[in-house]
């Protein structure tokens, strides 16, 4: 269960298609704000490989850091210090192979479903030749048939969340990366969210990188979860996930569930 | 629970406000009959306090209702009175065009470009904080007593909301929408086209309402300062002569013109803001 976040090869799992380099390669990344004059270390010296079709949480109280990283991982954030090195190309900038889908929902009311999922592709001129398929695809991968042409407002935050994972889903990155994308939501509709996620990802074994407060979250979603601390943001441990997929709702009545779950919160200081 | 499903029930279309075609109708009738009530119940006390003592009141200053409303009947019936009308609302409209036109088209310059829009704002507000109405008599001395300085001045009070809410409507965007568009390496202008204006439009109408009563206020106290035409000479001639019943008919007019534009300008906003939450407060 436990790995050594040093050993790239740790744990076996029959979803990794790629060989053994990463897909994505974290490399010693420190970040240093600037604080009412005081420097403010975010993050120390964070390291982390993500295997290719890898289903990564960060996990960690709020100040950790891990909302930060994921911006640096997306090149939105230049690091005070590292770098971050995607299939083998320095990461320094935004790049059309790496999605990101936030906490809020962050569509534009003024377009409708159909519209809000094909931004991504009209931005990045690939709507020609089969744009529409491909938002034809995600609406029924993500199972939103029948709300194509309803407006955000008329959506419930669920729903609207859904509607962000297909845009996040129709420019076909190399690299999802989601920030809290259920954290606003209650707990019924988390859940659900998060089975429906789990078979998206296992269906489409893009490799992605997933930040949560959320413990049972991180351990239903993940291939493996790197837990943070803060004062300074750092990876406390890197935790193997040896729950069997696909997952499923009764995944967390497994006693690897709660195990992994108990593990981590001893990591974090929780017991 | 599914969440399709609980989508689904938020979507009951009784609970999307303005549905259907008989509660919009309802909601008209129950509205008219609310206001009219006001405005028959103001007409009401102003007639009976002028029957009540009428050397307090004397019809030379202030009419009652029932004179005025003749006055007003006559007013709308006579071509010399609406052609001066005709004058001031062509003022506040090509004023407001002019006005409205080259403050959204500034602040869009002054949005875009950080530079400009440093060097610009602390300007933009000392004029914003001065009472533009004083600058009537300048105008005057610079165009005339004809249309243009009434143009010129409608103009100017109508620039600065419509500048202000449009830079303030470009910059200030979603802070993840922005992220959303760094990340899909949107130009400058597809952030522009996608994301700036339309997130733009609630504010920069919120400006040019404004904006649309100001071009009538602009108009009318350049007509008071110094001309002889339009709606503002009509009133000031009427006062100096004692037909207080004709100031009020007059003014009466002004105040429906000023209705009906923003009844239009509502009318336009509704169409265009179709997609924003707050508007069924606002119309």
């Amino acid at each position: 269960m436990v790995s050594d976040p040093t050993d790239l090869r740790s744990g076996s799992s029959r979803r990794y298609v790629g060989g053994r380099s990463p897909a994505l390669a974290v490399d010693r990344i420190t970040q240093v704000f600037e604080k009412d004059g005081e420097p403010l270390v975010a993050l120390s010296d964070v390291s982390l490989d993500v295997r290719q079709g890898e289903f990564l949480t960060l996990v960690g109280p709020s100040g950790c850091g891990k909302s930060t990283l994921l911006k640096i991982i997306a090149g939105l954030l230049n690091p005070t210090g590292g770098s971050v090195h995607l299939g083998g190309s320095a990461v320094t900038e935004p790049r059309e192979e790496i999605g990101l889908m936030f906490q809020t929902s962050t569509l534009f009311p003024w377009r409708n479903v159909i519209r809000n999922i094909s931004l991504p592709l009209e931005i990045m001129g690939t709507m020609e030749p089969d744009g529409e398929r491909r938002v034809a695809d995600v609406v029924e991968l993500v199972r939103l048939q029948g709300f194509e042409q309803h407006y955000p407002r008329e959506l419930s935050g669920g729903m609207q969340q859904r509607v962000a994972l297909c845009r996040l889903l129709v420019s076909d990155p190399d690299l999802m990366l989601l920030d809290e994308p259920f954290g606003a939501l209650d707990e019924f509709t988390r859940e659900h969210l998060n089975t429906e996620l789990a078979r998206i990802a296992e269906h489409e074994h893009k490799t992605t990188v997933f930040v949560t407060h959320n413990i049972r979250e991180a351990v239903f979603l993940s291939d493996r979860v790197a837990v943070m601390g803060t004062k300074p943001g750092r990876i406390l441990d890197v935790v193997e996930v040896e729950l069997p997929r696909p997952r499923v709702p009764g995944s967390r009545r497994l006693e690897e569930f709660t195990e992994t779950v108990n593990y981590i919160r001893e990591v974090l200081g929780l017991f | 629970m599914d969440d399709s499903m609980s989508g689904a029930s938020t979507l009951g279309m009784d609970s999307l406000p303005g549905s259907g075609s008989d509660s919009r109708l309802r909601r008209i009738v129950s509205q008219v009959l609310l206001t009219g009530s006001v405005v028959v119940g103001i007409c009401l006390i102003w007639e009976f306090l002028s029957w009540l003592d009428p050397s307090f009141w004397p019809e030379i200053v202030l009419s009652k209702p029932t004179e005025i409303i003749p006055a007003f009947f006559e007013a709308i019936t006579t071509p010399f009175v609406l052609w001066h009308f005709w004058v001031t609302f062509q003022e506040t409209a090509i004023g407001f065009v002019v006005g409205a036109g080259g403050g959204f088209l500034l602040g869009t310059y002054v949005a875009l470009v950080p530079t400009f829009r440093k060097a610009f704002y602390p300007v933009i507000i000392l004029f914003q904080s001065t009472p533009r109405v004083a600058l009537a008599p300048v105008f005057i001395a610079w165009f005339a007593f004809g249309i243009t300085s009434k143009i010129a001045l409608a103009a100017t009070i109508c620039f600065f909301p419509v500048l202000i809410n449009t830079i303030t409507g470009l910059t200030v965007i979603d802070e993840n929408a922005g992220l959303l568009m760094k990340s899909l390496r949107a130009t400058r202008w597809q952030t522009f086209r996608h994301l700036r204006l339309p997130s733009s439009v609630p504010t920069v109408f919120a400006g040019l309402k404004a904006a649309l009563t100001f071009a009538l206020i602009g108009a009318i106290v350049g007509e008071l300062t110094a001309t002889n035409e339009g709606a503002g000479h009509l009133i000031e001639t009427a006062a100096f002569q004692f037909r207080s019943d004709d100031v009020f008919a007059y003014l009466l007019m002004l105040a429906l013109i000023g209705l009906a534009m923003f009844l239009i300008a509502a009318r336009l906003e509704r169409k265009l803001l179709f997609w924003h939450v707050d508007l069924e407060e606002v119309t």
